[in-house]
């Protein structure tokens, strides 16, 4: 029997499909305003990829910010679980989970024995998360996809000062003005956005291993600021984004295995 | 004129009603007399004003006992905003806001100057104020005065739970009971009034017991009380000056009820399976007790400054005997007002804190980051870091208004209540 998870983001919904314990399908999707239409959408195009049917699905977890508007899903559990789980899953040797999604960020520090020991969110303010990344990349004309190579391509970054991402948008268009090279300028902005994390996750306080996940961590240039301000070697899994639905599709597997009641 | 009053009146009738009419056994049956006390003070508040009586404001709560021993009615502005006043807060925050008061600050002060100011509340013959651990409540018994021109006095309370801090308030006290005596006709003076004041103290020291007792049995798991009852636990601020009698017998069979449900095993939360303490209220327009409920969740214990002092946690606010001698009756009331004190870097608040969790087992705390609360959104930090290192407990922090529903996040209420219940499955 297959397990399913489902995270159903902000801005992407991601699947993974998992049987014994190996990973047979992932996806991601871009989501667009309905998020029932959304998890129903990423869980057909998993299940496609591989040639299943849901009669196959076993057990399906759903998590993520629009996780209560799923109409189908066995059990519905937070993200914070799912990233620790999927973490752990990736490496067990890892104990903080730093998730940069397109609109939040988590921090998650785990125990020795893999449990969840503290966390904290930043769900309120758009600096530290994808959208400060999306609102600057706008701001300069520049590809989303092509924000990082450019960025670690300066040698002398630009400071922003401005912690608001409203205030920040104006402070890097006027350094470009000022004839500030486009590099130095996203070097500014990328390390704007990891001091704002790296803070967020000294109240949690590090402790290796460290795991990136969330879709900004595919960013070369998040990455390289990120060793470089915490000063710990940090894991990047292979594809970041979809980690918490991989958490999500562990526990549907353990699920399956005890067939717990639901 | 007290238009919101008398609807309160109104729901309290409604619900003693209600119970004479078919009491619910599963329910407490005390509560009734509860109601009565609630109806009774009310009513005894309009009467008072209507009658040209003195009216005492103070947030301090030794307005309860010494300002009636002194021949006054005592009304604490902010206990009562949290009963009454919650359901009209948008209405009377948009009056403050019109008096001048940031839309932003904290509710549970604000909330009763407006209502003042749209006559929905008695004025004040005068006000006493209170530099405890609170910026907010200090101000709000000068405003208060301020904006109706009575006589007010400020008291400054010393952070350090010393006898010198002790002696520093009771100086203070002094001066105080002799300036209103002077400045508010038909007040009595301390001597006059003392001997009252200490036969009241013995009265408020019973009841206080019996709430103690209250507290002692909420420590048993599972919790013998559901989340709504819990969060109610009363104080004594709030009893009608007339109504010692039934105050008295209210918390006698509140607390027999309790230890009765302790002895029966009944859950009040069925199937508990986690322990939280609230710090430090709210949100009111919520369903969060109710939510934790579905999730097996008792909240067995509401962290405010004067809940240690009532569990056992820190000294008894009535004890004579401290300090290696007998108090005098203002030297009692003195360390009551000392009690609200949180330390002077806030280093009592986050001790009694924890030791509240280790009392009630607690495995985590919910802590509401009150928007304009200056006091606890500094201290939340203490209090959660010493919880982690010494009990390894989680805080949740959730943030948002203690009253003003507009802009209430359920779902990320809900999500932390899920998280926690995650974590600890």
């Amino acid at each position: 029997m297959i397990a399913a998870g489902i995270d159903i983001g902000s801005s992407t919904a991601k699947s993974v499909l998992i049987e014994n314990g190996n990973v047979i399908a992932a996806a991601v999707l871009p989501i667009a305003l309905d998020f029932t239409e959304a998890a129903e959408k990423i869980l057909n195009h998993s299940m496609e990829s591989i040639g299943v049917t849901k009669a196959q699905i076993g057990f399906t977890v759903v998590t993520g910010y629009g996780r209560r508007s799923a109409t189908f899903g066995d059990k519905i559990v937070t993200e914070i679980l799912c990233g620790a789980t999927g973490a752990k899953y990736v490496s067990s040797r890892i104990r903080t989970v730093i998730d940069i999604g397109g609109q939040d960020t988590k921090i998650i520090r785990l125990d020795d024995s893999g449990k969840i020991a503290s966390f904290r969110m930043n769900d309120k303010c758009a600096a530290g998360t994808g959208r400060f990344l999306e609102v600057m990349a706008r701001a300069l004309s520049i590809d989303i996809d092509e924000i990082g190579s450019l960025a670690v391509e300066s040698k002398k970054p630009c400071q922003i000062s401005s912690i608001c991402t409203v205030f920040a948008e104006s402070e890097a268009i006027t350094l470009r003005a000022k004839g500030e090279s486009v590099s130095d300028v996203l070097a500014g902005i990328h390390k704007s956005v990891v001091s704002r994390v790296a803070a967020q996750g000294a109240s949690v306080g590090y402790q290796e291993e460290i795991m990136l996940i969330g879709g900004v961590a595919k960013n070369i240039a998040i990455r390289k600021y990120m060793m470089e301000e915490i000063g710990f070697k940090i894991h990047f899994p292979e594809m970041p984004q979809v980690v918490v639905a991989l958490g999500a599709a562990v526990i549907a597997e353990n699920e399956l295995r005890h067939k717990r009641p639901i | 004129m007290f238009e919101i009053y008398k609807k309160h009146i109104a729901k309290m009738e409604s619900r003693i009603s209600k119970i004479e009419a078919s009491p619910d056994p599963t329910k407490l049956l005390s509560n009734k007399l509860r109601y009565e006390l609630e109806r009774d003070k009310m009513l005894e508040e309009i009467h008072a004003f209507e009658g040209g009586q003195l009216i005492g404001h103070s947030v301090c709560g030794i307005g309860a006992r010494l300002f009636v021993a002194m021949g006054a009615h005592y009304i604490h502005p902010s206990i009562t905003a949290d009963s009454v006043f919650s359901p009209y807060a948008r209405q009377l925050l948009d009056i403050g806001v019109k008096l001048g008061f940031p839309e932003r600050g904290c509710e549970r002060t604000i909330l009763p100057i407006a209502a003042i100011a749209d006559k929905q509340m008695p004025p004040p013959s005068f006000t006493v104020a209170t530099t405890d651990s609170c910026d907010w409540m200090a101000h709000e018994c000068e405003a208060i005065a301020r904006m109706v021109g009575c006589p007010s006095y400020t008291i400054d309370t010393s952070p350090i739970h010393d006898e010198k801090g002790l002696n520093y308030i009771t100086d203070q006290m002094y001066e105080m009971v002799d300036y209103l005596h002077k400045k508010v006709p038909g007040l009595r003076s301390f001597a006059d009034s003392e001997e009252d004041l200490a036969v009241l103290q013995e009265r408020y020291g019973k009841m206080f017991g019996h709430i103690r007792e209250v507290y002692k049995f909420m420590m048993h798991v599972p919790s013998p009380l559901p989340n709504g009852e819990t969060f109610r636990i009363p104080w004594l601020d709030r009893l009608p000056k007339n109504g010692l009698d039934k105050s008295e017998t209210y918390f006698r069979m509140f607390r027999d009820e309790v230890g009765e449900r302790v002895v029966k095993k009944i859950e009040g939360v069925p199937g508990e399976r986690l322990r939280i303490m609230l710090a430090v209220s709210g949100p009111f327009y919520s369903d969060l007790l109710k939510y934790l409920e579905k999730r097996q969740i008792a909240m067995v214990v509401v962290y405010n400054g004067l809940v240690p002092s009532y569990v056992g946690v820190a000294p008894s606010m009535f004890d004579k005997n401290v300090f290696g001698r007998k108090l005098s009756p203002m030297e009692v009331e003195a360390r009551r007002q000392q009690d609200i004190s949180w330390g002077s870097m806030g280093e009592i608040w986050a001790e009694h804190g924890v030791r509240l969790c280790q009392a009630f087992q607690c495995d985590a705390i919910l802590y509401l980051l009150q928007s304009g609360c200056t006091p606890t959104l500094g201290t939340w930090k203490l209090l959660a870091e010493k919880a982690e290192k010494e009990l390894g407990i989680p805080t949740l922090a959730y943030d948002g208004r203690m009253m003003i529903s507009d802009e209430y996040d359920e779902k990320k209420l809900h999500d932390l209540v899920d998280i926690f219940f995650e974590m600890k499955s």
